[in-house]
């Protein structure tokens, strides 16, 4: 079963910045059509470990295997073309073009041929036409011709999805796709990242928000000052010990001794 | 910013989640079979919440100002003609090098050097037509060819250098002006009088109305860099550019070449704007186009321009032009110091972008 094969894995992937070590020796994996969730506090190293598997900083030792195959990336299209997208917390969106202009930003489909490299007409009628497929995959309705900024939270991380799909990806990279949002516009995200699963996706979630992550990943990767402190399945942990191994416990008696509620309130895993 | 932090599922403070409430709400899990909806205000609403149209009625009410306060020229069609014939040519050198300007703000910079590029651009295309017996069009290449090499260098300082548009292009406006001034040591440099420069100066008379070629320049080029602007890849990539720039590079956008086509396009139209007013006047200063940077970065700001990047059209340009020509006018005609302009046209600038970053907070 396909379930069990890692679709991507680092060997030893290590990130220092001067003395900082951001990521430190850590053996990632995730299986080919599952949500593998990454939590840690700030500074653990999420961030960093996902730049590093988006092409955009270069690792200082350690291998990335993409489909068995060790690759290297210098750029986010290397990582692209290894059928990698990302979809970034900041969203990357134009605010005063349209929603159609943001999800082929870069890759607007053309009429006829080339005239000339830049002397390209945009092939407005396909642009929103493609645009509103793509959006269907995403199922949170946005109207194609409304400019970005007139659009909710939920709907800019839809236009966002839907852009990243546009280049039929094997792995999905969100980076806090329900931070920003309202109760709803998480929910439906989730419902998003639910159904593109269904659809065969493998996804990389990195979250903060623990009850978002338990109540939609396959596993959980705990990361903690930069190191991989252990793999879960979600639906055989419980929020205290990802709490404890995000707290860099080495096991959850040793974590007792912190004050749960504020964490947890921190968090914003209590509602 | 947000007006949504009660929301507890806000972990981090991040973007507005502004009318979330429009599409957001409801049942998750069924699939959602709310419409979508749609820009689907009247016809009227779209044509009048468009910038261009309110830059138009504030042009008519500036030109109608004219049939107030002077009727006696306004309804005699003798004087009329004349102002109007006037007002089109005056507008022309600022639509020229106002289309160049509207890529570069939509694609988030400036140009301050275009008022000496035009000198240097009508100065040198008297030059080469002079001292160097070429022919018309062959002047006419070698001048476009220097606004290209201004342009590029301009473009290539700001984004491969880092050095701000703000100082490069200043510091280019002062050494195109020393290469006018050096180049001009009469004053001024003349045309020759030959057949082919009537392309760029010439004139016709339609019932009356004297209409310079030059306007024909300004809008057919205005139609032309519109549609471009509008319609093809690389206008999508100037908006994107100036609304985004990171989104736009990790879009795979090459937002440096972007900047340098745009200053290239914008120095390449001040000095044709040169080459166009010279072969009208005759003759050029090495002081003429002093100020028209600001004068162009106003009709452009006026006409709906986003200062800032990412918005902004050609029309809306052209129509903010005819603001900033139809003041002297005005001016003249009610008998005040034509040096009022300068200062109204600073107070315009100034009320324009104050107004403009009114209306979109």
């Amino acid at each position: 079963m396909s379930q069990q094969d890692p679709i991507l894995y680092t060997d030893g992937l290590t990130k220092r910045f001067g003395n900082i070590h951001a990521v430190e020796d850590v053996d990632f994996e995730v299986r080919e059509g599952e949500v593998m969730a990454l939590v840690g506090d700030n500074g653990a190293g999420k961030s960093t470990l996902i730049k590093m598997l988006c092409g955009v900083h270069e690792p200082t030792s350690g291998t990335i295997f993409v489909g068995g195959e060790e690759v290297s990336f210098d750029d986010y299209n290397d990582a692209r073309a290894q059928g990698i997208e990302t979809v970034y917390q900041e969203l990357a969106l134009a605010p005063n073009q349209t929603v159609a202009a943001n999800v082929f930003l870069g890759h607007e489909p053309t009429r006829m041929g080339r005239l000339g490299r830049w002397l390209t007409l945009v092939d407005e009628e396909r642009m929103v036409a493609e645009a509103e497929t793509n959006l269907d995959r995403v199922k949170i309705p946005v109207d194609p011709e409304a400019k970005v900024k007139n659009t909710s939270g939920g709907q800019q991380q839809a236009v966002a999805i839907a852009r990243a799909l546009q280049s039929n990806p094997d792995i999905l990279i969100m980076d806090e796709p329900t931070s920003a949002l309202s109760i709803e516009g998480a929910r439906n995200v989730l419902r998003v990242i639910d159904d593109l699963r269904e659809q065969g996706l493998t996804i990389i979630l990195i979250s903060h928000n623990i009850r978002h992550v338990l109540g939609i990943a396959d596993r959980v990767s705990v990361l903690a000052q930069g190191r991989l402190m252990g793999v879960r399945e979600a639906d055989a942990v419980t929020r205290n010990e990802v709490i404890a191994l995000m707290m860099g416990a080495e096991d959850e008696s040793e974590f007792e001794e912190f004050d749960l509620s504020r964490t947890v309130d921190e968090e914003g895993t209590t509602a | 910013m947000s007006d949504q932090h009660d929301d507890p599922a806000n972990g981090s403070a991040g973007e507005p989640d502004q009318p979330a409430a429009r599409t957001d709400g409801g049942a998750a899990e069924s699939t959602d079979t709310r419409a979508v909806s749609r820009s689907s205000d009247s016809l009227f609403e779209r044509v009048f919440s468009r910038r261009e149209v309110g830059v138009f009625f504030g042009f008519l009410v500036l030109f109608g100002l004219i049939a107030v306060t002077r009727p006696d020229v306004f309804f005699n069609w003798a004087s009329m003609s004349g102002i109007t014939s006037r007002l089109l040519r005056s507008i022309a050198p600022y639509v020229i090098i106002g289309i160049g300007m509207t890529y570069l703000i939509i694609g988030g910079e400036f140009d301050l050097s275009v008022g000496s590029m035009y000198a240097v651009g009508g100065i040198a295309f008297a030059m080469f037509l002079n001292d160097y017996n070429l022919t018309v069009l062959a002047a006419l290449a070698a001048v476009l060819v220097i606004g290209g090499v201004v342009g590029l260098t301009n473009g290539v300082i700001v984004t491969k250098a880092g050095v701000p548009s703000l100082i490069t292009t200043i510091g280019m406006m002062s050494v195109l002006r020393g290469v006018a001034y050096y180049f001009t040591p009469a004053g001024s440099r003349q045309t020759p009088d030959l057949p082919l420069i009537d392309i760029f100066g010439g004139r016709v008379v339609v019932a009356g109305l004297e209409i310079q070629n030059q306007i024909f320049w300004a809008i057919g080029l205005t139609i032309v860099f519109g549609f471009l602007l509008q319609k093809t890849r690389f206008g999508y990539h100037v908006y994107a550019t100036g609304d985004d720039q990171e989104a736009a590079d990790m879009a795979g956008i090459d937002t440096d070449r972007v900047k340098i086509v745009n200053f290239v396009l914008t120095a390449v139209l001040a000095a044709f704007a040169g080459v166009v007013a010279i072969s009208y006047f005759g003759s050029m200063f090495g002081s003429a186009g002093i100020g028209f940077e600001l004068l162009v970065i106003a009709a452009v700001v006026i006409g709906g321009t986003n200062l800032f990047g990412g918005e902004g059209t050609l029309l809306g340009m052209f129509l903010g032009s005819l603001v900033i020509g139809v003041i002297p006018v005005l001016l003249v005609l009610n008998g005040m110091p034509v040096e009022l302009q300068e200062f109204l046209t600073g107070v315009v600038i100034i009320v324009a972008v104050l107004l403009d970053i009114l209306i979109r907070r």
